[in-house]
């Protein structure tokens, strides 16, 4: 894992955001509808696959394959769930947010 | 109930595209997401949104990718080595693969350019939405046996074709000759000349669908209206608004109401500003026959059913119309309507004071065969080349066969070929393409639409193109696929029955017939050309300058007519009313015959004294008028061959016509193309009852001063200031009679060029594979003693079988090409057998002089150098 691959986008971490949050139910159209319904982005699910890829590819989530409904005409999904480096990522990247968001002045206090 | 499934076409891109590792997740995905749009928005968006998820999908990261450590299987290497081994094959006969390429490319850009040309003519006025159900209204008058078909029908017709005739939706008129008035209109103390206007009324705009940029076609019923067309209101006015000014025309003062669009190029009928016509007092009355008529029919009306309306409302006034029978039994006279759509008017013979574009049919539809040929010849030099190749290729073929290589799989190899050489072509098409139309458009005065391009007709002809390559393309394979004998193929030959070889002849003589025909279409072409040149039209047309005459009767023209015969230079001169046009009218004659008087229609001209002289035209019998004879000038009538022939008369001279008598017999002249025949006409002296003189002619020195003419327009505006001196020289205009027919040859001549070249090629390619393939035999015949000479003969004689084959194919085809193409004129060359030996043997000379080539290598063989490779 490269430098590079520490910093997230902030769609990245939308999904991540959501993955974590839907936990063993988090797969492709799950993610979507979450996004759609929860922070109202309504992208596609070609987007959605490709953020995931790249969040694999930076080993923040894992994933297995299972759950073949009828709906999906018997095809399985891809599950994905927060490895634990996804984890602390997280956790990192919310707490610098909201140590970096405490410092602007009177704002906070009036917003939250 | 079968449950709704996701586009089929879709579903297959996605698969074909789509890492088989990823496919199922992706489409599981896709599919949830499709039956659950299904069930909320319908199947339409759900199908819609499904196609747009495929296409979002189709990324490089899901597509399928070879594997790093995947081996290349031995086709694949073909498929990819192809391109590179037709590139080399392509580099190593640099100068055939060119001129192949070129040749082709030529071939089908002249094709392409023929049949739009051809389009373009069958296309005219289809710019107006219902042509389908507008109609021109011709009348046909039958008197006494006798038919006249006149463009023109009765100013009253249109408004009550309109009344009458439920089926009618509309109906109108325009005139082109306001009386006598020239088209001079003044603008700003400003004269033009040139501008052709047509007195109308809002009826004909609306049906031909005439579109105002400003102001609308009820303007045009107004008195002292006046509509230009855009480029001419530019032309008068600059950039000043034209609407509300005023027009100077003969006297009278317009108003410009309104401003239409140029007419199309591709319309039958020109003009430059249209008029109110009641400003220019006509009554619409049934016996002024000056009106061309164009109605509407509603739709789905049975243009059979009005037809015959027409007629009996025709026929009610048939007296009136026709005044000129005025002296025959109403019982002879029938008079009846000509209803032309719109569409054909262009294509549609030429009636009398039509003044239409036209196009002769004949010249089209033999150009459409030409056009096809070409395609055809194109597509059979394509497979020819296409085949050529494969042959000498097979041996290459049959050890990959053996290799493995499935048979299916050659058609990879044949196909990248065939690619390389698209992608050659296509450009270098449009390219000659492009150079084509220029060079058409300069000197040929041919212009091609750019509407034409986009017509659904040549989209049909594009599509047929791609097709035929592709199908060109597959057959070579099918050809090798037939052949299951793999050692044959090693040995680089191909079963013979079965080979492609069998079928190239057929091509190769397919190829030699066409470029026959097209030989010998240019020879009968060309010979008809010369026929008419020197044909004998009774007149000497040189150094004749015709001057177009305001009306004005012959007895006032006599004046300018002695000043200009003073004029040095100007050796005689005369007036008449005969002209390259058709418009001669039939008229009444009463003639002696063996059974008292009879009345006949015959074509009647105007001559003044000397005019016979003037262009040459012989008296057979008899003199012309006599200045020094005054009964001459009103009772004496000179008749030409035909008359005579028409009227039954040895000798005319004395024979009675109406109050006078024939006073000489003319030799047949024709002033007119060579398409039609030489009519009966009687001629009468222009003095007699003031007709209007149509033009007057001036026969010139052979040598004379540069500034001649600025002399004659000098006298001529003595006499009439204000208006404009139209002149032609008279056998520069009897050779525009047949502009269309030297298009038609021009077309040819560059037809030839690439006919020839193409079978050039065609024999090369030929006797190339021959070569290949009969080295060895050769050689082993020189190793027995064969000579040279006879090795040579050997080689020639194998072509000898094509031309027979291809004089066969060819002499039927120009045989009757050329008959119905000559069947159009009246004067016509009759065709002898030497117009097919001719190109028969011209092909066979340049059979001969291409294989000539390889047969001097074939029988210069080194028998050891082939023997010793096996």
């Amino acid at each position: 894992m490269g430098t590079k691959g520490n910093h997230l986008g902030e769609f990245e971490e939308l999904i991540l955001l959501a993955v974590a949050s839907l936990g063993l139910e988090a797969y492709g159209v799950s993610v979507m509808k979450y996004l759609g319904e929860h922070a109202n982005r309504n992208v596609n699910i070609s987007a959605i696959h490709q953020g995931l890829k790249r969040l694999q590819s930076k080993g923040l989530v894992a994933s297995h394959v299972g759950g073949a409904t009828q709906e999906r005409g018997g095809r399985s999904k891809r599950f994905f769930q927060l490895t634990d480096t996804g984890k602390s990522t997280l956790k990192d990247i919310m707490e610098l947010k909201i140590q970096l968001y405490q410092r602007v002045p009177d704002f906070s206090i009036n917003l939250i | 109930m079968k449950r709704a499934q996701p586009p089929k076409l879709a579903e297959r891109f996605l698969s074909w595209y789509c890492d088989p590792e990823l496919l199922d997740e992706i489409q599981g995905d896709a599919h949830e997401l499709y039956f659950e749009r299904l069930e909320n928005k319908g199947k339409r968006i759900a199908d819609m949104s499904y196609v747009y998820d495929v296409i979002r999908f189709c990324r490089m990261s899901n597509i399928k990718h070879t594997n790093e450590n995947h081996i290349p299987s031995y086709l694949e290497i073909l498929w990819n080595l192809n391109f590179k081994i037709a590139l080399r094959n392509a580099g190593r006969n640099k100068w055939l693969f060119s001129v192949k390429m070129i040749s082709l490319s030529m071939c089908l850009a002249f094709a392409l350019l023929l049949s739009l040309y051809v389009l373009q003519e069958f296309s005219y006025d289809e710019h107006i939405q219902d042509h389908d159900r507008i109609y021109k209204v011709a009348i046909q008058a039958e008197i006494d046996g006798v038919i006249t078909k006149d463009a023109e029908s009765p100013e009253a017709l249109a408004s009550t074709l309109k009344e009458e005739i439920a089926e009618i939706e509309n109906a109108g008129w325009y005139d082109d000759e306001i009386y006598n008035f020239r088209h001079d209109f003044e603008v700003n103390e400003q004269t033009f000349h040139n501008e052709h206007a047509l007195t109308t009324s809002a009826d004909f705009a609306d049906i031909l669908e005439i579109k105002f940029l400003s102001g609308s076609s009820e303007a045009l019923n107004e008195w002292y209206s006046i509509v230009l067309t855009e480029s001419t209101a530019i032309k008068f006015f600059g950039e000043e608004d034209p609407i509300g000014k005023s027009v100077g025309f003969n006297g009278y003062d317009l108003n410009v109401v309104g401003i239409v669009e140029d007419p199309p190029n591709l319309s039958h009928l020109e003009f430059d500003a249209l008029l109110n016509w009641e400003t220019f007092d006509y009554c619409e009355c049934w016996g002024g026959v000056n009106a061309y008529t164009y109605m509407k029919l509603v739709q789905g009306a049975d243009i059979n059913e009005v037809k015959q309306k027409i007629d009996t409302i025709l026929d009610r006034h048939k007296t009136v119309i026709a005044q000129n029978a005025r002296f025959i039994d109403e019982k002879e006279l029938k008079v009846t309507s000509i209803l032309t759509n719109i569409g054909d008017i262009h294509l549609e013979n030429s009636l009398i004071f039509d003044n239409t574009k036209k196009r002769s049919l004949t010249n089209l539809h033999l150009l459409t065969a030409t056009a096809v040929l070409f395609f055809i010849a194109g597509f059979v030099n394509f497979l020819g080349q296409s085949l050529a190749e494969l042959t000498i290729s097979l041996k290459r073929i049959g050890l990959l066969q053996l290799f493995g290589g499935g048979l299916a799989d050659h058609s990879k190899t044949v196909l990248a070929n065939t690619l390389l050489s698209v992608l050659v072509i296509f450009p270098l098409t449009l390219l000659f393409y492009t150079t084509g139309a220029h060079l058409a458009k300069n000197s040929m005065g041919i212009m091609i639409e750019s509407d034409v391009m986009e017509s659904r007709h040549f989209m049909v002809i594009l599509f047929g193109f791609v097709l035929f390559i592709i199908f060109s393309s597959s057959i070579n394979s099918f050809v090798i696929s037939r052949s299951k004998d793999i050692l044959t193929i090693v040995k680089g030959k191909l079963n013979v029955k079965q080979s492609g070889f069998h079928f190239r002849e057929i091509l190769v003589g397919a190829q030699l017939s066409f470029s026959i025909v097209m030989i010998a279409l240019i020879f009968i072409v060309v010979d008809q050309f010369q026929f008419i040149n020197e044909a004998d039209k009774g007149l000497d047309d040189k150094n004749t300058l015709v001057l177009k005459m305001p009306y004005d009767s012959f007895s006032n023209t006599e004046a300018m007519e002695y000043s200009l015969l003073q004029l040095n230079g100007v050796d005689k001169v005369a007036g008449s009313s005969i002209y390259t046009d058709e418009n001669m009218w039939g008229d009444v004659h009463n003639i002696e015959s063996e059974n008292g008087e009879k009345s006949v229609i015959i074509k009647k001209g105007y001559w003044g004294y000397g005019f016979a002289d003037l262009l040459g035209i012989r008296i057979l019998r008899g003199r012309d008028f006599d200045r020094e004879i005054p009964s001459d000038k009103y009772q004496g009538y000179l008749i030409n061959e035909a008359a005579a022939k028409e009227f039954g008369w040895e000798n005319p001279i004395g024979k009675e016509i109406d109050n006078g008598h024939v006073i000489g017999l003319i030799k047949d002249f024709s002033l007119q193309s060579m398409h039609k025949k030489i009519k009966p006409i009687v001629i009468h002296h222009g003095g007699k009852g003031d007709y209007p003189t149509g033009y007057v002619f001036l026969k010139l020195d052979k040598i004379r001063s540069s500034n001649l003419l600025a002399q004659i327009e000098e006298v001529y505006h003595e006499f009439y200031p204000d208006i404009q001196l139209e002149w032609d020289y008279l056998d520069a205009s009897l050779v525009n009679l047949y502009q269309q027919d030297y298009q038609v040859k021009d077309i040819f001549k560059v037809g030839l060029v690439i006919s020839v070249m193409l079978s050039c090629l065609a024999i090369f390619s030929i006797s190339a594979l021959l070569l290949h393939l009969r080295a060895k035999e050769m050689s082993i015949r020189k190793v027995v003693g064969a000579s040279q000479l006879q090795l040579f003969g050997l080689h020639i004689m194998k072509f000898a079988k094509f031309i027979l084959m291809a004089v066969f194919i060819a002499w039927p085809i120009a045989f009757y090409l050329s008959d119905y193409w000559l069947n159009n004129f009246a004067f016509r060359i009759d065709l002898n057998m030497w117009y097919f030996i001719i190109p028969g043997l011209l092909t066979l000379m340049i059979v001969l002089l291409t294989s000539c080539f390889h047969a001097m290598k074939n029988s210069q063989v080194n028998p050891i150098e082939i023997l010793n490779q096996e």
